[in-house]
């Protein structure tokens, strides 16, 4: 086999000869070494998660000069003193979150899963609250099927709610395989990958806090 | 909490942890536990091929119908049938699956891997695919298959206005959509963490920044129709109004949210074609890709464009001319990288030694009937020109030139290209030639007349139409078109049967080309390099050959002469660990560990379809029983999968 | 185009560029969350006082950009975006940017062309009520 002919832009090979006299060098950069794949893989997942969240919250928000101009009013219908309270605990299980994270860096097991739980329970609170917020919807008369307001709204904070179901478990199970002696300081990207998805949940909340029950 | 890491391939001379002996399974089982990159690209292309000649079939019923004026050969109904049918198989079944099997295949290989970033999700993912596949097709024979377009315009999606068709296409398309969006995650993490030292993103092959993008791609634009679909469903089962005008909802709302999504997707269809034709046009002129950096930039520019650009499918739905003029900007603006990609690739050719085999022809005429496509595709972003051709032939003429005569005509390029490498053996060249020129001119005559029909006048989406309008002559002509492109594709496929009982004798680098996967044996070990490649250009087997002309030092040369295996910029082991067919997912005698093959993914996907199944036909009660069945189900296959994860 | 960041000899998974800026400590995590308590207050405060004293108009401003202080502040030290390399936050951006970018130029696009309600008396043909 003939081989083919040079390149001919010489200007793109890097001369191979002074390369070959030389041992194989120990692991030039390819640029991204340093990363870890798995909180690499969570980071994108969240990035396409912000397109998902933005659908939904467009969809409320093309509908919204429909919405105000009828029944109900969702300024009116929207508990804000008691969602703001639920924003705060979703905020505070964050701060419980990060502690967590740091527990374990320091390998201060115990206080790590202690903090998980915390988070854990605080996320649990968040979706009793808006468990009690939506049936108090109900009883206004706000349902998937009433309307607009409902079904944008609804939808909007359940897929939001679901999130933090998953969340809940997740973090649960980090619990669990925490007390099996998963994570120490050496070791704690599981904690970190879920505490990036666990701060996520909030930062949307805080977008569909504003959004929806402020603006 | 764990999640499987692909290991890295060891360095040299490592011995690298507990291997076990290779021990004989069932071929099915082998198939149906394996997480290996190169098995699961074959699985994809298998199943892409075989949905390629499905969706052909709906094809040619649909141009069966429309052979002549006021056929009955057809029920409207069961026509709408087909062509929903035909381009979502297309699409969702075909073309994208095929992608994704030679991303799999050869993107690990080119980036000096030893498999994907996540071995088992890659398992999931192919596995998820074939059940949603199947799960679409069952609604033939399950009420009736999706009907409403493979583009579902509301309100014809409502539940008064289209039958369980629409929930499988619904659902159908979740599910397929979780399995892409799992894919887009393995490529990108593989290729942004798992490349050779060395490989830097100015050095990386061109079909790796392809496939990158395209990733990237369907992670950001999925999002959108799921949750499109997710209204729709609500619509239709849970009593909203999203998009049904009589309760205050807006059809015009799916068509945007549809098309944000819609339109990357035809990116998504058509950048690793693109990418192909990158790889082939230089090994076949035995030249460098002309403008590397243009092309990879530009290939990034498309993809985020592709994103500023969707409302160019709906110039006619009243958005105003402000509106229209915006998009109208984008998408005349997003014509030019592309335009700058083909005219690197002729600079490409140019000059070059041209060595014309069926890659290269498929690669060349790429170039001219994509191109035609894309004149087509200049000429509807102009909205004026849109509101005359808009819901016409024009736009099918315009979609199959790309389609076909780009992503598919890519597909060809590349298969003929890496067959070799995939499956030891070339296919044949006098079989290819015909298989070319038959599926070239085929092609042309199918699809051409197209755009005069859409001039004079002839909308899509009809199932039949009146004599004496325009339209009597050239309906003939694309349908008898049609049937020699049919029997063009089964070209193809005789060649593969006939090629596969050849002996499989390719040698590492039958081309001559230029990138990594060209560095190891044809087909691969398991464990892909015996020695973690390092790189230090673009062309790290051009360097060699290079090199042996100079006389540079290096270690073995085979018998023939000057090999890819020879080589000081990628370290190989040496010829005596030739043999490269190792059984199941084990590194065989080199001491490297591959991540074990595993039943969970495919049992995990295959509770999916059950449990859509399940939800969708059975009554009310049991639907419950089946729910919370299958959460246990789910619990029990995660829970398995984390295990084997951890153990 | 080579990452920011290059640790030297890393195991994936374990460690992680945490070696190379300050990391945060307590008392900054819980300094971060006062600030986002009050910031939370404030838009409270700002939603319901601001239209009552008859600065309607100011209330979205003003609120917006309340929002992006905590998004910020969650992303930046929670997340730990602002020690950590600059490629984990690549992804996050390009996510925000689209984001923003659908919102934007829908609520654009319903406002060069507003729906309207479809009621039998405007006169159009409406769809029959399920």
């Amino acid at each position: 086999m003939v081989p083919p002919d040079p390149p001919k832009d010489r200007t793109m090979t890097v001369s191979t000869i002074e390369h070959a006299s030389h041992a194989v060098p120990a692991n030039p950069p390819s640029g991204m070494e340093s990363l870890d794949i798995r909180k690499l893989g969570m980071w994108v997942f969240l990035g396409s998660d912000c397109v998902f969240f933005a659908s939904l919250i467009t969809t409320y928000f093309v509908n919204r000069p429909l919405i105000f101009s009828g029944e109900p009013n969702p300024h009116h219908t929207l508990g804000i003193n008691f969602t703001a309270i639920l924003a705060f605990i979703l905020l505070l299980s964050s701060l419980t979150m990060v502690l967590s994270l740091a527990a374990f860096q320091r390998d201060n097991i115990q206080s790590g899963r202690n903090w998980l739980l915390a988070t854990a329970a605080l996320g649990t609170c968040f979706l009793a609250g808006q468990a009690i917020e939506f049936s108090n919807l109900a009883h206004e008369g706000v349902t998937l099927s009433s309307g607009l307001f409902g079904q944008c709204f609804l939808i909007m904070t359940g897929f939001h709610g679901t999130h933090v179901f998953i969340g809940v478990i997740w973090l649960l199970a980090c619990w669990l395989f925490a007390g099996t002696g998963r994570f120490n300081a050496k070791n704690f990207i599981g904690v970190e990958i879920s505490g990036l998805y666990w701060h996520f949940v909030d930062l949307v909340w805080v977008a569909i806090f504003t959004l929806i029950y402020l603006i | 909490m764990a999640v499987e890491i692909a290991p890295q391939v060891a360095p040299v001379g490592a011995q690298v942890s507990n291997e076990t002996a290779p021990y004989k399974e069932s071929f099915l089982w082998e198939w149906a536990t394996t997480v290996d990159h190169k098995k699961i690209g074959i699985l994809y292309l298998l199943t892409g091929g075989l949905f390629f000649l499905i969706g052909g079939l709906e094809a040619l019923l649909v141009r069966t119908q429309l052979m002549v004026p006021r056929s009955d050969f057809m029920s409207a109904d069961l026509y709408n049938q087909m062509f929903t049918m035909h381009a979502t198989t297309m699409i969702f079944l075909a073309v994208m699956p095929i992608n994704v099997g030679l991303g799999n295949y050869i993107v690990p290989l080119m980036v000096g891997a030893l498999d994907m970033a996540y071995p088992r999700l890659n398992a999931f993912s192919y596995w998820l695919y074939l059940f949603g596949g199947i799960f679409l097709n069952l609604s033939f024979v399950m009420g009736g298959a999706p009907n409403v377009g493979w583009f579902g315009y509301a309100p014809l999606t409502e539940n008064q206005y289209s039958g369980s068709g629409t929930d499988f296409w619904v659902i159908g398309l979740q599910i397929l959509g979780v399995a892409s969006i799992a894919g887009a995650l393995n490529f990108v993490v593989t290729i942004l963490k798992m490349r050779a030292p060395g490989m830097t993103f100015n050095r990386m092959p061109l079909f790796c920044w392809a496939t990158l993008v395209t990733a990237i791609l369907v992670l950001f634009a999925f999002p959108a129709i799921t949750i499109a679909l997710f209204l729709v469903m609500f619509d239709r089962h849970f009593g909203t109004n999203f998009y049904n005008a009589a309760g205050g909802g807006d059809p015009l709302l799916w068509q945007h949210l549809f098309w944000f999504f819609g339109h990357p997707e035809v990116y998504i269809l058509i950048l690793p074609a693109f990418g192909i034709i990158s790889e082939v046009l230089p090994v076949f002129s035995r030249k460098p890709i002309f403008g590397y950096s243009f092309i990879a930039y530009s290939s990034v520019a498309i993809g985020f464009l592709g994103f500023t650009v969707w409302a160019h499918h709906m110039f006619a739905t009243g958005m105003g001319d402000i509106a229209n003029t915006a998009f109208a900007t984008g998408s005349f603006l997003i014509g030019v990288p592309t335009g700058v990609k083909i005219f690197n690739w002729i600079g490409t050719i140019w000059g070059g030694s041209v060595r014309f085999n069926t890659s290269m022809k498929f690669a060349t005429g790429f170039i001219g009937t994509f191109t035609v496509g894309g004149l087509s595709g200049i000429m509807l972003a102009s909205p004026p020109v849109d509101f005359q051709e808009t819901a016409t032939y024009f736009v099918v003429a315009h979609l199959h030139y790309v389609l076909f005569g780009g992503a598919i005509m890519g597909l060809f390029a590349g298969l003929y290209y890496w067959w070799p490498k995939m499956f030891g053996r070339a296919l044949d060249e006098r079989i290819g030639n015909w298989h070319f020129w038959a599926q070239l001119l085929a092609f042309n005559i199918t699809f051409f007349p197209m755009h005069w029909l859409g001039m004079e006048g002839m909308p899509r989406r009809i199932y039949t139409y009146f004599p004496n309008e325009g339209f009597d002559l050239w309906n003939p002509v694309a349908t008898i078109g049609s049937y020699f492109l049919g029997a063009a594709v089964l070209i193809f496929v005789a060649n593969a049967v006939i090629t596969a009982f050849r002996p499989a004798d390719a040698t590492d680098n039958p081309w001559e080309a230029s990138s990594l996967e060209w560095a190891t044996t044809s087909p691969p070990p398991a464990h892909n390099f015996d020695v973690e490649p390092v790189v230090y250009s673009r062309y790290p087997l051009w360097d060699i050959s290079e090199e042996d002309e100079h006389g540079g030092s290096h270690s073995s040369v085979s018998s023939h002469g000057v090999s890819a295996t020879a080589i000081a910029t990628v370290a190989k082991a040496h010829d005596e660990h030739g043999d490269a067919h190792e059984s199941g997912g084990h590194g065989g005698g080199h001491g490297i560990h591959l991540p074990a093959p595993t039943i969970y993914p495919m049992i995990l996907a295959l509770g999916v379809l059950i449990l859509f199944l399940a939800v969708l036909f059975t009554p009310p009660t049991l639907k419950i029983v089946f729910v919370v069945t299958a959460v246990i189900y789910f619990v029990v296959s995660i829970t398995g999968w984390v295990k084997e994860v951890t153990d | 185009m080579t990452a920011t960041h290059t640790s030297p000899g890393h195991q994936s998974g374990t460690h992680d560029a945490h070696d190379s800026h300050a990391h945060p400590t307590t008392a900054t995590y819980i300094q971060i969350f006062v600030v986002l308590f009050v910031v939370t207050a404030a838009e409270v405060v700002a939603a319901q006082i601001l239209p009552s004293i008859g600065m309607t108009s100011l209330v979205a401003p003003s609120l917006l950009i309340m929002a992006l202080v905590k998004g910020a502040l969650i992303i930046l030290y929670y997340m730990h975006l602002k020690s950590d390399s600059g490629v984990y936050a690549a992804p996050m951006v390009f996510g925000l940017v689209l984001a923003t970018g659908m919102l934007i130029t829908m609520i654009g696009l319903w406002i060069l062309a507003p729906r309207v309600p479809c009621t039998p008396e405007l006169g159009k043909a409406c769809v029959v009520e399920k």
